[in-house]
């Protein structure tokens, strides 16, 4: 049996952003790798350090293009705690529309990855084509097909009008289907069973020992959801449920994460239904007084928490980022442990990785 | 025959200018078909053509401590195996008088390219060649014996090696696709296997390995194994059109150059859905489907003929 | 068990004042300890059934490092320590909870922390061959000298 190292990264079709795999072979099978990250890494807290509390909103959206609304919500938030600020519930509820878009859009542009990376293209042309209607509802909101900027410590920046809201209720609806018809077709499909079930297994105890969040977790058993179990914006308000499997292998991942895009339709048109009338935001002032704070939120990978820590003066004194990236990338060399190469693809995509926000 | 007839015949109709027209509009096809199952518009139609011309026209390179004769001459022998072979396949004009065992010899040029693919694979020492290379030399180990047993129901059905005598018996009885359905159904398979198209493609497959053996690949050779694919594609279906849809149309004729050329788009369609629906097999699960199903199926298969 | 029960439970444990227990925004529970009560802090932690570690903070407040660990179960429970500038040492949390690895060596890349007892001590996100000592210090300044945001509100108000 031939001993070989796959280099996979910094560059390779499998991934869509920088990150270094030495994955060593005998044969087919994978017997160890070594992961190395930082390609992508711009010093985002130091520079944090060096900017006012309304620069950093423009520096923090940048962190990631898939995630860019999550991290300026969780910013604003934890800013608007040290200002004891109180925003207002139409902003609120927007902030909390664009977060389940964002959600939706995530979903699918990831399995548009794992369907090209097993092979499936079709999937991935579907899923892909699907996603342009949620970039379409987003252009028409914000702008800003990917990254937003919607977000001011106070509150949102954009309304909605009535056009909005009924092109949002067709969308919506159509979006609705074809999610459905997607989930129709790979649920049952053997081929993609395949490729996808027993791979990539991780039990509850290695959940738990790694501290792994979103959707990785909740697909091995673990129930947690930062939007139900520590309500932020206004999730208390709204009715939504967590789905959560058992398996723990990519297969479950798959299916966990449609289904979740099935919940962030349903809370999107109920937040349109319910929007409350009022101001979107609320002018606020430009000292913070000294204090600290820790606020969690729910992006799509899972738990991401920012702690913001203010001395009044008009930079934060520290900023610290924690993305869920950082808690699946450390269970991927014992996942691909005994692996064959073809499934390295499939695991790779089936975490979901988000190297731009991993690295910050 | 005078000089000027040979002259035609070997290079432009029924030869070399005729397959290679043949085998671009073949590609285009199912580039476009797939595109429409994906939802998307596809190709026009000089593309295949473009992309060929414009791979002449790049730099030919490769990593230093390659054999350099050696990966000059793998693609011009594959190029010249399967043009070869489309030599002794009856299209509309009988080109080469066929002879006893033709059969025999025209897989075995068929099966030049996979086998010129896994050493280009080992003469150019990548890491991503070396191991696009193995898995091709599994999969050409497995689906060459499927596509040879399966294409040899209809030979052994019409008692003889010789292609001509295949066609005859066809006319004579009836075309062997309406007895042998499951012969022409595993034929099939071993040809997606042996082409290395999708739900098989395995060995090239884009998210693991690049490109598979053909990685360092680039310029005038890389443009010679394109072309090279596409007419292995082409004799191929032909091979499978001739052993099991013979009696369908007459030599020297028009309308049975359009009957032919109608089974070819027939076929072609049927390959491209089976690749726009189906996901990529891993290697052992290939190998498993090939020899825990596909072969006991057609020896059964071709028991059952001998002892009709 | 919550965060407030757990909190009195480790107030209990490791005989901390009154005062060393604050609540913060988004209902986080901030316990300072000392570094020698580090472990004993994590394994009580642990045995209350809060698992879940979010984040390792670390910073500098006047010269001082401070480490910040950010427990979660429904509620928020951060475990506050102070270490000296000059010697900045701590036992590594990675025998108890596995998770914390690449927290751990982010801080010990970025602000020069020691942990010992860290399994895999190769820097994070910065290169193999970094020359530039521990960027997240207060004394290290980027190329950025003065905050450009003095220039745009001084150019706000004059137009």
């Amino acid at each position: 049996m031939s001993k070989i190292t796959v280099p996979i990264g910094p560059q390779h079709p499998l991934l869509k952003e920088p990150l270094s795999f030495l994955v060593s072979l005998e044969g087919e099978k994978v017997t160890g790798s070594v992961l190395r990250l930082g390609y992508v890494h711009r010093g985002i807290e130091k520079l944090a350090e060096q900017r006012t509390y309304i620069q950093n909103i423009y520096l923090i959206e940048r962190i990631c293009g898939i995630c860019s609304h999550i991290h300026s919500t969780t910013y604003c938030q934890s800013v608007e705690a040290l200002l004891k600020l109180e925003v207002p519930k139409r902003g609120l509820y927007i902030r909390m529309l664009l977060c389940e878009l964002e959600r939706i859009h995530s979903h699918l542009l990831w399995l548009g990855v794992l369907a090209k990376n097993i092979g499936l293209n079709t999937l991935f042309m579907y899923a892909w084509r699907d996603r342009e209607i949620v970039l379409n509802i987003m252009e028409e909101i914000s702008g800003g097909r990917v990254s937003h900027s919607v977000n001011v410590i106070g509150g949102v920046q954009v309304n909605l009008n009535e056009s909005h809201l009924s092109l949002l209720q067709q969308n919506l609806q159509e979006l609705n289907k074809r999610v459905k018809e997607i989930l129709r077709s790979i649920e049952n499909d053997r081929s993609f069973q395949a490729r996808t079930q027993k791979i990539g297994y991780l039990s509850l105890e290695d959940i738990k020992r790694y501290c792994v969040v979103g959707p990785v977790a909740r697909a091995s058993g673990l129930d947690i959801d930062i939007r139900r179990d520590a309500p932020y914006a206004a999730y208390d308000e709204l009715n939504f449920e967590v789905p959560v499997m058992t398996e723990g292998d990519v297969w479950a991942r798959s299916i966990l994460r449609i289904h979740e895009t099935l919940q962030a339709i349903r809370l999107c048109v109920q937040i349109i239904n319910n929007l409350p009338d009022g101001p979107v935001s609320i002018t606020a002032p430009r000292r913070v007084p000294a204090g600290e704070v820790a606020s969690r939120a729910e992006a799509p990978r899972g738990e991401v928490f920012y702690y913001v820590r203010s001395d009044g003066s008009q930079n934060p004194a520290r900023l610290k980022i924690r993305t869920p990236t950082l808690t699946t990338l450390i269970t991927l060399p014992g996942q691909l442990k005994n692996m064959q190469l073809a499934d390295v693809s499939t695991i790779i995509a089936g975490v979901d990785l988000c190297i731009a926000c991993g690295d910050r | 025959m005078n000089l000027f007839n040979i002259f035609l015949r070997t290079f432009i109709f029924p030869g070399f200018l005729f397959m290679l027209i043949l085998a671009l509009f073949l590609h285009w096809l199912d580039r476009k078909l797939i595109a429409r199952f994906q939802g998307r518009v596809g190709p026009p139609w000089y593309q295949p053509l473009a992309d060929l011309l414009k791979l002449f026209a790049k730099e030919d390179i490769l990593p230093s401590g390659t054999n350099q004769y050696f990966a000059a001459l793998l693609p011009l022998i594959s190029f010249a195996s399967v043009l070869t072979a489309s030599f002794y396949l009856p299209v509309a004009i009988q080109s080469v008088p066929s002879f006893q065992g033709d059969f025999i010899v025209l897989m075995f040029l068929l099966s030049m390219p996979s086998l010129m693919y896994f050493l280009a694979g080992w003469v150019t020492q990548g890491v991503y060649s070396i191991i696009g290379g193995n898995r091709s030399l599994l999969q050409y180990f497995s689906y060459e014996v499927l596509f040879l047993l399966a294409m040899s129901g209809t030979a052994i059905a019409s008692g003889s090696w010789a292609l001509s005598d295949i066609r005859l018996t066809q006319i004579k009885e009836t075309p062997y696709i309406f007895p042998q359905i499951i012969g022409f159904l595993l034929s099939l398979a071993g040809l997606i296997g042996k082409l290395k198209r999708e739900p098989f493609d395995i060995p090239k497959a884009k998210s693991e390995v690049i490109a598979g053996a053909l990685t360092e690949f680039s310029g005038k050779k890389l443009a010679l194994w394109y072309i090279t694919i596409q007419l292995q594609a082409v004799v191929g279906l032909s091979f499978l059109i001739h052993c099991f849809f013979s009696g369908l149309w007459q030599m020297n004729t028009i309308s049975g150059f359009f009957i032919f050329l109608l089974l070819l788009v027939i076929l072609q369609c049927v390959l491209s859905a089976i690749s726009a629906i189906y996901t990529r097999l891993r290697i052992d699960q290939l190998i498993h489907l090939n020899w825990h199903i596909f072969i006991p199926l057609t020896l059964l298969h071709n028991i059952y003929i001998l002892l009709k | 068990m919550n965060t407030e029960k757990a909190a009195n439970k480790l107030r209990d444990v490791l005989n901390l004042d009154k005062t060393a227990i604050k609540q913060i925004p988004f209902n986080e529970v901030k316990i300072t300890i000392s570094k020698q009560q580090l472990l004993l802090a994590v394994k009580t932690t642990l045995k209350s059934g809060i698992w879940h570690l979010s984040a390792i903070t670390c910073q500098q407040l006047e010269d001082d490092f401070i480490l910040l660990y950010h427990f979660w179960k429904s509620g928020g429970l951060s475990l506050q320590i102070r270490l000296d500038e000059k010697n900045p040492q701590i036992d590594s949390i990675c025998p108890l909870i596995p998770g914390a690895e690449y927290y751990e060596r982010e801080a010990r890349e970025m602000f020069g922390i020691e942990f010992l007892g860290l399994p895999n001590p190769v820097p994070l996100l910065l290169p193999d061959d970094w020359q530039g000592g521990f960027p997240m210090r207060k004394k290290e300044q980027t190329n950025h000298d003065k905050s450009e945001g003095d220039d745009l509100q001084q150019k706000g108000k004059s137009s």
